[in-house]
């Protein structure tokens, strides 16, 4: 619902209901599990979200604008009914039509939690909801930029800081995930009451004129969380924590049907969780190999990633009048062997048969797409 | 899982690769690690060793042989230990610990850093009130072996928080055999609070009594009565079961639990596992029990 009250208000309303059913958990088995237990591990998990909304977008003058504005959200699952309001506000000064300067606060409730592997094995992310024991997700962030345009009108520049706080965080329990913990409920898996903090700058220099076009964009950023049960409360960084970000992509126009792309794309090393020492197996267990001592939870960074992908675009027209494109390309053109994830090469040294005297472990990086060549051809249909 | 896993290894053959990280793990170490078990039956002995480097080629030193270990018991120093074998350290008085009372352990030894054991009770007595081994049931893991269901059944005292472990060892004339068994009162991999069958001792059954305090309860476990004789490897028929019922620490029960097996694609899956251990200042494990065995003629 749209409405102009006065001549520079204009108010934006509305409400939504979204039915939820999530089912996180689908295990069968031809083990003889008591069926109540299993059908409580598999259970669905039925939810209804409902919202309110209003927000008044007011031009105060030419070079200043605001929106203020509030949503009323309300979740409910077994029983148990959350309710929240989110206030949220914009301010954006324009001084002249180069340079445009902005501030934002807004206050968000997130009724799904992403829980993320944090291990050295293959990463896995599942989304999990808001329960009636894991309470839903709060954020509130604070952004505040800038938007210059160069004189030539050839380049703008956008600079952007952020800061986020969260709260209500879930996160794995020390020692468990969704894949080698299947029989218990997922409830039980995870710790609760986490807190973060994300805190960032952005930079972006945009060029979309000109023989050359393209773009370089740059993120300096960290994020980090904390549980009471987790490390003694101290401070770790999540999986998807990327110190640095960059990226540079151009394109040239050779003429009008030819053109070249490159993009070269660089992050920093995600965090992982790898043991920090090894004790012989003393206690006579069931295996060879001795057990892996674990310390704190990301106490170690991946390599980084960064690859090359160029790409040759040749543009025609087909008899029958239409555009088509064929593009000639290469995936990772120095064939980076970028980490998908860590394992372990792991070898016993041996003494005389069976009987294991000491150990040679080593960690390799498994990577997947080496340099990948590609041809593709597009034709265009008109209406 | 199994789609999961299939679509992983699918792409992993079609494109993957291997390489060396390049670079060790970090290391803080080495660390001492005790490792010792309490028990009204036996003379106190500690094993003292260290930890090693996650990465790197290592063959074990023959433990940790310059350690000064120093036994308390109710918070008073009764004795050290004395070196016997490589890393093993005993009581020259042959101490024997008491039922009741607790017990801790402080060590220290040049190049690591001090390491002590938190204070563990040895736990009051316990008997296996009934055992019923009579029932055939097909071999739960070996088609065609001879098994048989084993019902053991005990009285948890009223107080709250005893464990109990079951331990099951074959034998075919004086020749342990490795006897195949499996839980019959749940799944082998599946934990709900109760209970859990051991990874690391593969005929090892945990219980808590937090499902039972106070009551009298059976551990159901199918055995099968063949398998390979020690150390020959040649199969046997199993003619002595050994049934031993442990009242322990709940240090006992929570190192079995925390055990970390991932082996082969698990590994992939496994999530990074700390192993529960009653060491400060190092690794390892005290373990405190009271215990009763019973023979079984089959």
């Amino acid at each position: 619902m749209e409405w102009h009250p006065l001549p520079r208000h204009t108010i934006q309303a509305g409400t939504e209901v979204i039915r939820h059913r999530f089912r996180p958990t689908g295990v069968s088995t031809t083990y003889g599990i008591n069926p109540d237990t299993l059908a409580r591990v598999n259970a669905a998990i039925p939810a209804t979200e409902a919202a309110v909304y209003a927000e008044d977008e007011f031009t105060v003058s030419t070079w200043l604008r605001t929106n203020v504005g509030l949503r009323a959200v309300a979740y409910q699952v077994a029983g148990k009914t959350y309710s929240y309001t989110e206030p949220r506000f914009s301010l954006s000064v324009s001084p002249n039509s180069r340079l445009s300067l902005k501030f934002a606060y807004s206050r968000m409730h997130q009724f799904v939690h992403l829980l993320s592997s944090n291990s050295v094995g293959l990463p896995n992310d599942i989304w999990v909801p808001a329960t009636q024991r894991v309470p839903p997700q709060r954020s509130d962030q604070i952004t505040v930029g800038l938007t210059y345009s160069l004189p030539n009108q050839l380049l703008s520049v956008t600079l952007e800081a952020y800061h986020k706080t969260l709260s209500g965080l879930i996160d794995y329990q020390t020692g468990t995930n969704f894949l080698t913990n299947f029989s218990r409920q997922w409830e039980n898996t995870v710790e609760r009451n986490g807190i973060g903090d994300s805190k960032g700058v952005e930079l972006l220099v945009l060029k979309t004129q000109g023989r050359v076009t393209g773009w370089m964009a740059y993120t300096l950023a960290r994020h980090r969380r904390r549980f009471p049960t987790i490390d003694q409360n101290r401070w770790y960084a999540p999986n998807y924590d990327r110190r640095h970000v960059f990226s540079l992509t151009g394109q040239y126009a050779i003429s009008e049907q030819v053109s070249l792309a490159a993009t070269w794309i660089y992050q920093s090393g995600q965090p992982t969780t790898v043991p920090i020492a090894i004790q012989e197996n003393i206690a006579g267990e069931a295996t060879a190999y001795p057990p892996l001592i674990y310390g704190d939870r990301s106490n170690f960074r991946m390599p980084a990633y960064h690859r090359l992908d160029l790409s040759l675009t040749i543009r025609h027209v087909t008899r029958r009048i239409r555009q088509a494109q064929w593009s000639f390309g290469v995936y990772n053109a120095y064939n980076q062997a970028n980490p998908f994830y860590l394992d372990f090469d792991r070898r016993l040294v041996y003494a005389a048969p069976r009987q294991p005297v000491g150990f040679d472990y080593k960690v390799v990086r498994r990577a997947v797409f080496p340099v990948l060549p590609y041809v593709t051809y597009s034709l265009s249909f008109p209406r | 899982m199994n789609y999961c896993i299939s679509f992983v290894l699918l792409l992993s053959v079609v494109t993957a690769c291997t390489k060396d990280l390049g670079r060790d793990l970090p290391f803080n170490g080495p660390d001492l690690v005790l490792y010792g078990v309490l028990s009204p039956d036996s003379v106190v002995t500690l094993q003292v060793r260290q930890t090693y480097p996650p990465t790197g080629r290592y063959v074990y030193e023959k433990g940790v042989q310059t350690a000064l270990v120093y036994l308390y018991e109710d918070s008073v120093r009764i004795e050290q230990l004395r070196h016997q074998q490589e890393g093993q350290y005993g009581s020259a008085r042959n101490t024997k610990p008491q039922v009741g009372k607790s017990y801790y352990y402080v060590v220290s030894s040049p190049g690591y850093p001090d390491a002590y054991s938190l204070p563990e009770r040895i736990p009051g007595p316990v008997k296996i009130s009934d055992v019923v081994f009579d029932e055939a049931i097909s071999a739960p893991l070996n088609s065609g072996v001879p098994a048989r269901k084993l019902v053991c059944t005990f009285t948890d005292p009223a107080t709250p928080n005893d464990y109990y472990s079951i331990d099951i060892a074959g034998y075919s004339d004086e020749k342990e055999v490795a006897v195949n068994s499996v839980g019959l009162d749940r799944p082998d991999e599946f934990e709900d609070g109760c209970g859990f069958r051991s990874n690391g001792q593969s005929n090892g059954y945990n219980l808590s009594d937090i499902c039972f305090n106070g009551q009298t309860t059976t551990v159901r476990v199918g055995v099968e009565l063949e398998g390979p004789t020690r150390p020959t490897g040649i199969r046997g028929k199993v003619t002595k079961i050994l049934l031993r019922l442990h009242r322990t620490n709940r240090g006992y029960f929570e190192y079995n639990r925390t055990f970390n097996i991932g082996e082969g694609l698990l590994q992939a899956f496994q999530a990074p596992q700390v192993r529960y251990s009653n060491v400060r200042g190092g690794y390892g494990i005290i373990l405190a029990y009271n215990s009763d065995t019973v023979t079984i003629i089959p």
